[in-house]
Order: C-alpha cells, then sequence, then structure tokens
C-alpha cells in the first residue's frame, strides 16, 4: 500500500512545492480512491502532468488570476525576458546567414534590404539597452535581496551560468584562433572539422544565454520592487516585445527584398541564376523569430492586463 | 461584474459549478464529490481537474476546508459560494425556461 502511496505521490512533482505543502496529501488520497488498487495508466499520469503544470503556470502568474496582479506583471515580464533571449539566438543564426549580402548592393531591391537590415541592428541595439534599463532598475532591489540573505537560494543558477560563460569565452578564443588559420571557404562549410566545432561553439553561447535567462529569472522572481520600479518594468517589457516583433517582420522584409533581387545569394549560387530563395537555414531562423514574436506579445499581454489590476 | 463571473463560474459544466453545487447538498471530501458529481452530472472529474477547481475555490473564498480526521479532508460551501452559485442557477434556469418554452415543453406556454 505503501508503495502504491509512494508511486502516487511521484505524479505530484510536476505540481509546485508550495501546492503540494496544501493538497497533495489530500491528491494521493483521491487517487488512491479513484484507482481502487489499479495502477495509473499513461492517460492519468499524462492528465496528472497536465494538471500539475497548469498550476505550475497559475502559481508562477502565467496562467489564471489565481496569483497577485504583481506577481502576474512580474511573470509576464519575464517571459518577454526568455523571448529577447530567444530573440539574441535567431538574431545570431541571421547575423550568419547574411554575412557579407552587401555584395549584393546593385541588384533589384537591395535598398529595401538595406532598410530592413539597418533595422534589426537598430532593434537590437535598442532592445539591448531597454534589457540593461531594466535590470538597472532592479538593481536596487537585487542588491537589498542577497544584503538580507538572499544568495543561497540562487547561487546555484548564477554559478550554472558563471562556469558557462567562462567555458564560452575559452571556446570563443580558440575557435577564433582556429578560424585564423582558415580560408573562407574552410570556415564556411568547406572544413568539417571546424563546421562541427563551430556548431557545438554555438550551441555553447546559446546555453550560457539561456542559463543567464534562467537565472535572471530566479533572481527577478525573487526580488522584491516597489510599486512605481514595477510599472517601469512593465513598460520596459512592453517596448522589449514590440522590439522583438519589428526584428522578426525587419527579418522577413530582408528576405522578400533579397528574394525579389538577389536569390542567388540566399541561395548561394552563382550571380544571375534564379534558384528558390526559400532555404531551410531562412526558414527556421524566421520561424524561431515568429515563435520569440508570439511568446513576447504573450508576455506582454499578460503585463499589460496586470497592470491595471496592480 | 456579475458575482457569478467574479467568482469564475461560467457555464454549467464547469467544474466550479459542479463543485459548488455538490456541496450546496452539505461538506464532502474529494473521491465523495467526485463521485456525487457523476451521479447527479454525468461528469468524471479526474484528481487533477477536480483538485484545480478546488484550489480556485478556495483561493476565491467560495469553499473552506473542514478540519480533516485523516487524509481526506472534506470541503464545505462558504456563503459567498452560495450566492455565486445562486446567481449562476439563476442564470441557467432563465436559459432553460426559454428552451423548454420555445421547445413547447411547458404545459400551457405557446412556442
Amino acid at each position: 500500500m505503501n508503495r502504491d502511496r509512494d508511486d502516487l505521490a511521484e505524479l505530484l512533482r510536476w505540481y509546485p512545492a508550495t501546492w503540494r505543502d496544501r493538497y497533495g496529501a489530500e491528491l494521493v488520497a483521491l487517487m488512491e480512491d479513484d484507482l481502487d488498487g489499479r495502477r495509473p495508466s499513461l492517460r492519468y499520469r499524462a492528465s496528472m502532468a497536465t494538471s500539475g503544470m497548469a498550476q505550475r503556470a497559475r502559481s508562477a502568474g502565467l496562467a489564471g488570476d489565481g496569483a497577485t496582479p504583481e506577481v502576474r506583471v512580474r511573470a509576464g515580464a519575464l517571459v518577454v525576458l526568455a523571448a529577447w533571449a530567444a530573440l539574441l539566438v535567431g538574431g545570431a543564426a541571421f547575423a550568419k546567414a547574411s554575412e557579407h549580402y552587401s555584395y549584393t548592393l546593385g541588384t533589384p531591391g537591395h535598398h529595401l534590404a538595406i532598410v530592413a537590415y539597418d533595422a534589426v541592428v537598430a532593434a537590437a541595439v535598442i532592445g539591448a539597452l531597454l534589457v540593461l534599463v531594466a535590470a538597472a532598475v532592479a538593481l536596487p532591489a537585487t542588491v537589498r535581496f542577497l544584503r538580507d540573505g538572499g544568495w543561497p537560494s540562487v547561487r546555484r543558477s548564477i554559478g550554472t551560468a558563471a562556469l558557462l560563460t567562462v567555458a564560452a569565452a575559452l571556446a570563443t578564443a580558440g575557435a577564433a584562433s582556429w578560424a585564423h588559420h582558415l580560408t573562407y571557404h574552410q570556415r564556411n562549410g568547406g572544413d568539417t572539422g571546424y563546421g562541427f566545432a563551430f556548431l557545438g561553439w554555438a550551441l555553447l553561447v546559446a546555453s550560457t544565454l539561456a542559463a543567464w535567462t534562467w537565472a535572471g529569472t530566479a533572481l527577478a522572481r525573487r526580488i522584491e520592487l516597489g510599486r512605481v520600479e514595477l510599472q517601469v518594468e512593465a513598460g520596459l517589457a512592453v517596448a522589449v516585445a514590440v522590439v522583438v516583433g519589428v526584428t522578426s517582420a525587419a527579418v522577413a522584409v530582408w528576405w522578400a527584398a533579397m528574394a525579389h533581387g538577389a536569390s542567388w545569394y540566399l541561395a548561394g549560387t552563382r550571380p544571375g541564376t534564379h534558384p528558390s530563395p526559400v532555404t531551410v537555414q531562412l526558414v527556421l531562423i524566421e520561424g524561431w523569430l515568429t515563435v520569440a514574436t508570439a511568446v513576447a506579445l504573450f508576455g506582454a499581454a499578460r503585463v499589460v492586463r496586470s497592470s491595471r489590476a496592480a | 461584474m456579475a458575482l457569478k463571473e467574479a467568482a469564475g463560474l461560467r457555464r454549467s459544466n464547469d467544474p466550479p459549478v459542479l463543485i459548488l453545487t455538490s456541496l450546496a447538498s452539505g461538506p464532502k471530501h474529494g473521491h465523495a464529490l467526485a463521485k456525487d458529481i457523476e451521479g447527479f452530472a454525468g461528469v468524471h472529474l479526474g484528481p487533477g481537474a477536480l483538485y484545480g477547481a478546488i484550489t480556485r475555490l478556495e483561493e476565491r473564498g467560495l469553499i473552506e476546508p473542514l478540519a480533516s480526521e485523516d487524509r481526506r479532508r472534506p470541503y464545505r460551501i462558504t456563503a459567498a459560494g452560495s450566492a455565486a452559485l445562486a446567481e449562476a442557477v439563476a442564470d441557467m434556469r432563465r436559459i432553460a425556461d426559454v428552451g423548454a418554452a420555445r421547445l413547447g415543453l411547458v404545459p400551457g406556454v405557446p412556442a
């Protein structure tokens, strides 16, 4: 019986800890009555996982109105931060895909391509400044949190991010040194070993970015923000969401402009040819940026709706 | 905003409405609630859905837990819960009455 109970209690791991403390024992008792000695089916387990994740989303302020408006605003802003981190990854991939695109200058549509590319760069700069301002606004509260003994609760996430940063810096130095001895052709697919190393380096950098986003989220969920600080953060989050959307749209415009006048560049063929401008690389990049935009808009909508109640 | 909307009560088969309806006849714990709801509404609420709704109803002060003798904690409806349920039931009855009248199901009332 105790083994069955332990098995059922395992299903509670999908729920947040505070919820488990309050309702966990009751829910296990209900499952025991409901199953009457039978083992939970896969569907039953999936249902519990879905319910648990939904409860996590509610507790974190991402869904429903169970959490306070302040928690919901903060959750929406952190969703936008995650979308921004995703945008950086997509933006880096776009920077690689559009490398040396200025070779196509003079082809039809290049003016629009330049405007769109400049818009991507400007959006990246503005977005980075907005995120830095948001971090600066949260700095006093962060210092208070750490002074009050909050370090142990974020030590692990920040330590992991710091370790990954050191690893990424060493890998960058190594990759740069290697690339220095390679030709343009070798750096762009001509050397298989370098290609795999570059992919590993890119994954490491993306992991570092994800780790810092995770650490920032862990910290931001714990600090105490005043009303004004929270309103400023809310406004900045909405602005960052707009930047994410503008970037995604600008990349799409750049793609369309290049497809019109220089599809050969996109496909990597000789000038003057007219291959399909739909490449796997750009489809993945634009798809990734579209998902980031959808996530950012979800977060911004959560911020706006909850700000009215805060 | 109407009381029932503020309480998160929408359709007749919403888990919160079903739980409040069940508790209107007296306090019950989780399994008794699920069985009662299955009996009067033909709806099987899984443990996850049931406790998700119980959490929301308790947060809104529409139900409250009672002291439990074991892990099976009973809940009872509060005054606010009764008021919200009454409003929801009145709305449902109004729609049911109109539907019944238009289908000619009410004796003496023309369709």
